[in-house]
C-alpha cells in the first residue's frame, strides 16, 4: 500500500514536472516559428521594393524575435534531461527511435538556425543585402525543421510505427525511417502545430500594432504590419483548421479514446453528433467515475462522424464501446480492453520466458515465446493496467481544452478579417474596439496553443507510447522528494525567464520603432 | 568564411545595446544553471550514472518491464 502510494506520487510528480516544463517551453517556441516568416517577408519586401518602411518594420520585429529566441533557447533541453533522470525506462524502451529525430534536430536544424540567426541579427552592415535576406529565410527554415524533428518524435509516441521490439535489449529499434517520418500522425501533427504557431505570431504582430494605434504612434508602420500579418494569419488559421481536420481523422483511427474524451462521448454509434458546447457532469448511473455525461450540450447533427470519416453515417465508438470492444467504420475489429489486458500480460510473460530460454540455450522454448510476444506485442502496455477504466483519460480537461482551442481559432479568424479591413481602410480614428480586441488576442493565442497541447498529451493518457507503455512503467524509481525539489526549481527558473522576456519585450515595444513616423 | 563569421559574432557582441547585453547575461546564466547545476548535479542520466555497460542498462529495464505488473 505504502509502495503504491509512493509510486503514484512519483508518477504524478514526474508528470507534473514534465507538463509544467513543456508548457513553459512552448511559450517561447511558436513565436519563433511564425515571426521568423513575417521578418523574412518584410525584409523581402524591402529588398524587392526598396521601401525603407519595410526595413524599419523588419528591424523592429527582429528585435522582439531576438528577445524571444534568446530567452527561449535551450529551455527544451530540460525536457531531454528529464527523459534521462525521471523517465529512464521510457528512454531506454524508445531510445533508438526517439533519439534519432532528436539527434538530427540538435545537430542539423539547431545549428543551422543558430548560425544564420547571428548573421541575421548582427550582419545588417556586414554582409550583402542578398546574403542577409538569405540568412533571415534560413532562420525561418531552420526553426521549422527543428520543429519537424521534435514533432516526428512526439507523433511516434502517439502512433508507434516503423519499429520492431528487440526482446534481447528490451528496446524498440527503427526498421523504417520513412514510415516514422511520414506517418500520417507525424504529418498532421507537424502541419497543425506550425500553422497554429503562425497564427499565434500573426496575433502577436497585430496585437502589438494595436497597442501602438491606441497610443497614436507609428500609424503607417502599424498599417503595413497589420496588413501583412492579417493576410498571413488568415491563411494560417485556415490551414490550421484544415490540418486540424486531418488530425481529427487520424485520431479517429489511431487514438479513438482521445476522440471520445474530446467529445465526452460514452456511447457511440452511427451518425454521431459533434458537441459545440456543453458541461461535463458526473453521473452515478455511469459504470465508472472516470466517465462523464455532457449536459446542456448544443450539437451539430452527424458532424462527428463526418469529421472522423468524411461520412455522415460513419460509426464512432464512445468510451464504453472502446472498453467493451467494437468494430470500426473501416471494418477493423478491436477487442475489449479486458481482452487486451490479458493479451498484454501474455506478452510480458512471453518476454520473461524468452529471455530465460535464451539464457538456458533452449531454442525451442525461445522460439515459442518469441512468437507469442510478437503476436500480442501490440497490446503490450495493457498488461500493466490494473483495471480497464485506466485507459480513460481525464475527460473534462480534454473536453474543455478542445472547445477553448477551437472557439479561439474562430475568434482569430474574425480578428484577421476585421484587422485586415481596418488597416486597409485606415480606420484608426474610429473603431477603437478593434485594437483592444487585437491586444486581448495575444494572450488568448497562447492559451489556444497550450490547450492544443493539453488535448494532444492529456488526451492520450495513460500512454507514453500508445498501447505499448503506460506512464507508470516509464518512470525511474527515484525518490519523489527529489522530483518535487527539481519541480519547484524549474518553476522558479522558468518564471524568472518569462518575467525577463516580458520585461525586456515590453521595454522594447515602449521604445517604439526606430526610424518610423 | 569562418573568419568572417567570427568577425560578425565578435563585432556584434562588442556593439550590443544595453538590452542586448542583458539578454547575453541571461542566456549565459541560464546555460550555466542548465548544464552545471541541473545536468551535472540535479538531473543526471539515471541509466548512465548507475550502470556502465549497455548490457547492464538493458538488464535493468528488462527487469523493470517484467516486474511492474
Amino acid at each position: 500500500m505504502i509502495l503504491e502510494l509512493t509510486t503514484t506520487s512519483l508518477v504524478e510528480w514526474s508528470r507534473w514536472q514534465f507538463a509544467m516544463t513543456a508548457i513553459y517551453h512552448y511559450m517561447f517556441v511558436p513565436l519563433t516559428l511564425g515571426l521568423s516568416f513575417l521578418l523574412a517577408m518584410m525584409e523581402t519586401l524591402w529588398y524587392r521594393t526598396g521601401k525603407v518602411e519595410w526595413l524599419h518594420a523588419a528591424k523592429f520585429w527582429m528585435k522582439l524575435f531576438a528577445v524571444n529566441f534568446a530567452i527561449g533557447i535551450a529551455t527544451g533541453l530540460i525536457l531531454e534531461f528529464q527523459f534521462g533522470s525521471n523517465w529512464s525506462n521510457y528512454s531506454w524502451f524508445v531510445g533508438d527511435i526517439f533519439g534519432a529525430p532528436l539527434a538530427i534536430e540538435g545537430l542539423f536544424a539547431f545549428f543551422l538556425e543558430a548560425t544564420f540567426f547571428a548573421v541575421m541579427f548582427f550582419g545588417w552592415e556586414r554582409v550583402s543585402r542578398r546574403f542577409h535576406l538569405l540568412s533571415t529565410w534560413m532562420v525561418f527554415i531552420g526553426s521549422n525543421i527543428s520543429a519537424l524533428w521534435i514533432l516526428v518524435a512526439n507523433a511516434w509516441m502517439q502512433n508507434p510505427v516503423g519499429m520492431e521490439f528487440n526482446p534481447l535489449t528490451a528496446r524498440n529499434e527503427m526498421v523504417d525511417f520513412w514510415a516514422v517520418l511520414f506517418s500520417p500522425t507525424a504529418m498532421s501533427k507537424f502541419f497543425h502545430t506550425v500553422t497554429s504557431a503562425y497564427t499565434l505570431s500573426a496575433c502577436f504582430v497585430i496585437g502589438v500594432s494595436g497597442w501602438f494605434i491606441l497610443k497614436r504612434r507609428h500609424l503607417e508602420f502599424c498599417r503595413k504590419s497589420i496588413l501583412l500579418a492579417s493576410v498571413f494569419g488568415f491563411c494560417s488559421i485556415l490551414a490550421t483548421m484544415f490540418t486540424g481536420d486531418l488530425s481529427a481523422r487520424d485520431i479517429t483511427r489511431t487514438q479513438p479514446m482521445k476522440l471520445a474524451a474530446m467529445e465526452g462521448l460514452n456511447e457511440g454509434g452511427k451518425g454521431v453528433d459533434l458537441t459545440l458546447i456543453g458541461l461535463t457532469v458526473t453521473d452515478p448511473a455511469l459504470p465508472s467515475d472516470r466517465m462523464y455525461r455532457v449536459k446542456y450540450g448544443i450539437a451539430l447533427p452527424n458532424m462527428l462522424s463526418f469529421l472522423g470519416y468524411h461520412d455522415f453515417d460513419a460509426y464512432i465508438p464512445g468510451v464504453q464501446d472502446i472498453l467493451n470492444g467494437y468494430v470500426s467504420s473501416d471494418g477493423t475489429e478491436y477487442p475489449s480492453v479486458e481482452q487486451r489486458m490479458a493479451n498484454g500480460r501474455m506478452a510480458i510473460a512471453a518476454l520473461k520466458d524468452y529471455r530465460k530460454a535464451v539464457d538456458e540455450g533452449d531454442d525451442a522454448v525461445a522460439a515459442q515465446a518469441l512468437q507469442l510476444l510478437r503476436t500480442h506485442f501490440q497490446d503490450f502496455g495493457y498488461g500493466y493496467l490494473s483495471s480497464p477504466e485506466e485507459v480513460i483519460p481525464p475527460i473534462p480537461l480534454v473536453f474543455y481544452s478542445f472547445r477553448i482551442m477551437v472557439g479561439l481559432g474562430f475568434l482569430f479568424l474574425l480578428l484577421f478579417v476585421v484587422a485586415g479591413w481596418y488597416a486597409k481602410k485606415r480606420k484608426f480614428a474610429c473603431f477603437r474596439l478593434i485594437p483592444y480586441l487585437a491586444i486581448v488576442c495575444v494572450p488568448l493565442a497562447y492559451v489556444a496553443s497550450q490547450c492544443g497541447w493539453i488535448v494532444a498529451e492529456v488526451g492520450r493518457q495513460p500512454w507514453v507510447v500508445q498501447h505499448l507503455m503506460p506512464t507508470q512503467v516509464a518512470i525511474t524509481r527515484i525518490a519523489s522528494g527529489w522530483v518535487v525539489t527539481t519541480f519547484w526549481m524549474f518553476a522558479v527558473l522558468f518564471t524568472l525567464l518569462l518575467i525577463a522576456e516580458l520585461g525586456i519585450m515590453f521595454a522594447q515595444i515602449r521604445k517604439g520603432v526606430k526610424g518610423a513616423e | 568564411m569562418f573568419v568572417r563569421l567570427w568577425h560578425i559574432y565578435y563585432d556584434g557582441f562588442s556593439h550590443l545595446p544595453g538590452w542586448g547585453k542583458m539578454l547575453v547575461v541571461i542566456v549565459l546564466l541560464k546555460l550555466f544553471i542548465l548544464f552545471v547545476v541541473f545536468k551535472a548535479f540535479l538531473m543526471p542520466n539515471y541509466l548512465n550514472t548507475t550502470y556502465t555497460t549497455e548490457q547492464e542498462k538493458s538488464e535493468h529495464v528488462f527487469y523493470e518491464l517484467i516486474q511492474k505488473p
